[in-house]
């Protein structure tokens, strides 16, 4: 058999993914379909119970209720997810422009400070955020110093923890994908719609907008997924107080020892992000924006 | 022999990975002991210790609730030496996941204090060793709450509008064995009644609730973030070195009382050096030196003569002849399902 070099040069990739990535899916989606061990674990035979579980809960004597709780779950850490997202674009398409519009030399500097938080385990950077938000924290104690408030403000274990931190982790993966499509951009497109008088809302509409495009839908993959199933913001920001899917599909492992329903959500959850990514993929555009 | 570039490269980044995976196992020569342990277990100073004395590498990794430790093993994940709690002892040896102790290790069993009973669930020792023991009762933060603080029923039923300042540990099992105690029931009762009356007591409180969570409480009890909160004693007492506003309180109904125990799972790997760790441990000094850190009741007859005054004067040290005692225990596996029902609605 002979490969084209292109092949031979994805062989190392293949196998990273299939080892660390389609297997474990693999394995969740098999546990998925089996019986729950009582005491954490599966037994091998086939159930739909993990799936059932979604919609039905059994009371004391084995009947089965309609349940709305995951259900609540699922719209309410949907909701956060939304939020969070919107609010990247908020900010980091206005970074993303900020950065494309500097000179050449100083854009790796601009990069440079994007990235410098990866260089920080993600649960560290999310517990230094109690630190900061606590009731005597740096913004409590600064707020009171300035004289602007008489108590400490009510920040940490809210939801707004919540979705601070979620914007603060996942900022980065809107404003690089954003940049990389904007700094591409062909500004002589601009130029010509300033001649033609066109305003500067127009030419953000209609020239800037359509440009950074694939970028802005490559962020806002990158960014929806990761906090949709995201659990440590939940847990440490917001006090434990309102669980999100991840939290749920982690308490199923744990206390819960309901594996296979803990595989399903998993599955259900990968399941709506494959059709969203393919829904994207077949309008032709998009994708390019997350690779590029 | 043609090689083209694209094909050198590729071996190129094979040999690479593997390169990187020998040369992370080289990196973890010499004998080691893989402890998996309760987050405030982690005394890196005893462990180094250990170190000195065997010429072995301790290696710990944390968790904050049986459950976590349960699941972890369940999963087929590799410790020599894993800490759990008593009502869990008899699950882990259901599911076979621990190994038997040495019969010197055993002995050791004759030297524990005269306030520890055999336990039921491990007769003669064979499974795991008694390393720490206390309560789970309330931790006040006085500067907070002026209110005189007694009971279970002031913290699980609080009169709605307060400023939400309750700590509560996120371990299903605990919280629901002390919301028991609180409404005057059974643990692991199961009837309906019962279950509506802990959702109704838990969804009642939630309001006043700032934190649910375990990992890192005993920071928040010294940070002044709480209340009250629902804490493990040895915790208390280590926090308030840092905050001595921090009171513990023996509620009225009754306190659950725990057992933490050393035991070596079925498929560790260094069985020899774990048994070396237990003993290790169980040496009445070094022991001294743990139960200083952890702020845990020691087991070892003989360790608090090497205890400071400081600690062995504590209130969390002194469990009062009037407190109710209520020895935790696991609930049968529809009640753990349902209990994780209630607090599944109760987090949505």
């Amino acid at each position: 058999m002979r490969l084209s070099s292109g092949t031979k040069l994805l062989l190392p990739f293949l196998a990273v993914m299939t080892v660390f990535f389609m297997a474990p899916m693999c394995i969740a989606l098999a546990y998925s379909f089996m019986q729950a061990n009582p005491l954490g674990g599966v037994k091998p035979a086939f159930s739909l119970a993990g799936y059932l579980r979604f919609f039905y809960s059994p009371d004391l004597d084995g009947n089965m209720h309609w349940d709305m709780r995951y259900l609540q779950i699922i719209y309410s850490s949907t909701k956060m997810a939304v939020l969070a997202t919107f609010i990247c674009v908020l900010i980091g398409f206005p970074m993303a422009w900020f950065m494309a519009t500097r000179p050449a030399q100083q854009r790796d500097f601009w990069m440079i400070l994007v990235t410098i938080p990866f260089w920080t385990n993600l649960l560290i950077r999310t517990y230094a955020w109690i630190l900061i938000l606590r009731g005597n924290g740096i913004v409590n104690t600064g707020l009171e110093k300035a004289g602007l408030i008489d108590a400490p403000l009510d920040l940490l274990y809210t939801p707004f923890a919540v979705g601070l931190g979620l914007v603060y982790s996942y900022l980065p993966f809107m404003i690089l994908p954003i940049y990389s499509s904007l700094e591409r951009m062909d500004w002589r497109l601009v130029e010509a719609a300033q001649d033609l008088y066109a305003t500067r809302l127009r030419i953000l509409w209609h020239v800037v907008l359509p440009a950074a495009m694939p970028g802005l839908i490559g962020g806002v993959i990158l960014v929806f997924i990761p906090t949709v199933g995201s659990f440590l913001a939940a847990d440490l920001l917001g006090g434990g107080k309102q669980m999100m899917l991840g939290n749920l599909i982690e308490n199923q492992f744990g206390m819960g020892r309901n594996w296979p329903f803990g595989a399903a959500i998993s599955a259900i959850l990968i399941t709506f992000v494959m059709i969203g990514l393919i829904l994207i993929a077949r309008r032709g555009q998009g994708l390019k924006g997350v690779v590029g | 022999m043609n090689i083209k570039p694209s094909g050198l490269i590729a071996i190129i980044l094979v040999l690479g990975l593997l390169a990187g995976g020998v040369f992370m196992a080289a990196q973890n020569s010499g004998p080691k002991l893989y402890v998996y342990t309760w987050d405030t277990y982690a005394d890196n100073d005893l462990f180094k210790k250990f170190q000195k004395e065997t010429g072995i590498k301790v290696i710990t990794e944390i968790y904050s609730s049986n459950d976590a430790l349960l699941a972890k093993l369940k999963s087929g994940a590799r410790y020599d030496i894993v800490v759990p709690s008593g009502n869990y002892i008899p699950l882990l040896l259901e599911e076979n996941l621990l190994q038997s102790l040495p019969a010197d290790i055993s002995t050791l069993g004759e030297k524990l204090a005269d306030t520890i009973k055999e336990p039921v669930y491990d007769p003669g020792y064979k499974y795991a060793m008694p390393l720490f023991y206390g309560t789970t009762g309330i931790a006040v933060n006085t500067k907070m709450v002026s209110e005189n603080i007694t009971s279970w029923s002031q913290f699980f039923d609080r009169p709605n509008g307060e400023t939400p300042s309750l700590g509560v540990l996120d371990d299903t099992s605990t919280v629901m064995a002390l919301a028991s105690i609180a409404l005057g029931r059974k643990n692991c009762d199961g009837s309906d009644d019962t279950l509506k009356a802990l959702q109704d007591l838990l969804v009642g409180q939630k309001p006043q609730v700032k934190v649910y969570g375990s990992t890192g409480y005993f920071e928040r009890m010294a940070a002044g973030e709480v209340g009250m909160q629902m804490a493990w004693s040895g915790d208390v007492y280590t926090a308030r070195q840092e905050n001595p506003d921090l009171k513990y309180i023996y509620p009225v109904e009754g306190v659950e009382l725990w057992m933490d125990s050393l035991a070596i799972p079925a498929n560790a790997q260094n069985t020899e050096a774990a048994a070396k760790f237990i003993a290790f441990v169980m040496d009445p000094k070094n022991q001294a030196a743990y139960a200083e850190f952890s702020g845990q009741i020691p087991t070892h007859k003989d360790t608090v003569t090497y205890l400071s005054d400081d600690i062995r004067s504590a209130p969390e040290f002194n469990i009062p002849e009037t407190a109710h005692t209520y020895v935790s225990f696991a609930c049968p596996a529809e009640v753990v399902q349902a209990y994780g029902r209630i607090w599944e609605s109760l987090l949505r």
